[in-house]
């Protein structure tokens, strides 16, 4: 019981409070921390993805609300994104899980590396979006849905939202606003990972009740992330965060 | 109002994850399996929404997006 409802329910907890604060995916979290924890990484992706779901689709509304989700373009670029999805969620049955670890280990300190630059960072100039009412044209959005069939891949593939890919595709490709980038991955992440949740089912991996403590915890967890309503942006804070990261990167690796 | 559907929609969800792990077994399959066909249903409404703003690119895109998910499970289930 303690195992497999109460850990991925204080994971999801934790996942979902740190990603909502830390503006990034609950799934990055949670997939490597319950395989820290000792969960085989095969069984652990599919259910983060349904859980990453549950995410996506309780923390649209608040972005919605303040119309900053771009559904236009996710509508046009996440053809791409399933497809990727779907293809990883073949091929990552297949591979050894410690070549997943690999990939999310390397994921993962990406990802660390980036939130310490993130305080050095110049905003770059925004052209297009719903905030600027300009439609990127087509040239871009052909590029965005073949940056998003990698982010679809990498999704599947190691059970993340894909979100580190996403934001910076619609930033630096489609030139959105943060703030745009940041709603329109909402969604997105959603519908990717729902093509890989789908995808594991049918392939009769997908742990449901695993999936659904993950998904009890996240939900909880971004809620009251979101109440805070704070969006954490100092140095401090995104130093220690990646340290964190680092940290659960090396366990992760080094556990078997 | 909008505010209160989306709460709503959250505290639902909520109340069905935990029904599902209540229930264990089937319920949970069943539960898990819905969740992962949320967002398609969010693409199919859209699909109404940008055929009614004659935006005819993205209602295609939402159609194909549809269609792999579908092609998915008929192959899965002719296999």
């Amino acid at each position: 019981m303690v195992e497999h409802v109460l850990l991925p329910i204080l994971v999801g907890l934790l996942g979902g409070f740190l990603g909502s604060l830390f503006g990034i995916g609950g799934g990055s979290l949670m997939t490597p921390l319950l395989v820290a924890t000792g969960y085989d990484i095969k069984t652990v992706v599919p259910a983060s993805l349904v859980a990453i779901v549950g995410t996506s689709i309780s923390g649209l509304d608040v972005y919605a609300r303040h119309n900053m989700v771009n559904y236009k373009i996710a509508f046009r670029i996440e053809p791409a994104a399933i497809l990727g999805a779907i293809i990883a969620s073949r091929i990552a049955l297949e591979l050894p899980g410690l070549v997943l670890k690999i990939v999310l280990f390397t994921v993962l300190i990406y990802i660390g590396i980036d939130m310490l630059r993130a305080s050095r960072r110049v905003e770059e100039e925004k052209s297009y979006g719903v905030m600027t009412g300009v439609e990127p044209p087509p040239r871009l959005q052909v590029l965005g849905a073949i940056g998003k069939l990698g982010a679809g891949f990498l999704s599947a593939l190691v059970g993340i939202g894909g979100g580190v890919v996403t934001v910076p595709v619609l930033r630096r490709i489609l030139k959105f606003d943060m703030k745009e980038a940041i709603a329109t991955a909402k969604l997105d992440v959603g519908i990717t990972a729902s093509g890989g949740a789908i995808s594991y089912a049918l392939l009769g991996v997908l742990n449901p009740c695993l999936a659904l403590s993950l998904g009890v915890g996240t939900v909880i967890g971004a809620y009251i992330g979101a109440l805070t309503g704070v969006r954490v942006s100092s140095r401090t804070l995104n130093i220690l965060f990646s340290i964190f990261l680092f940290s659960i990167a090396v366990l992760m690796l080094v556990r078997r | 109002m909008r505010n209160r559907a989306g709460s709503l929609g959250s505290l639902l969800l909520l109340l069905l994850f935990l029904a599902g792990l209540v229930g264990g077994g089937r319920i949970c399959s069943g539960i898990a399996l819905v969740t992962a066909f949320l967002p398609q249903a969010i693409v199919a409404s859209y699909i109404i929404v940008s055929v009614r703003d004659r935006d005819l690119v993205t209602a295609i895109a939402a159609i194909v997006m549809l269609l792999e998910i579908a092609f998915l499970v008929y192959f899965h289930v002719r296999a």
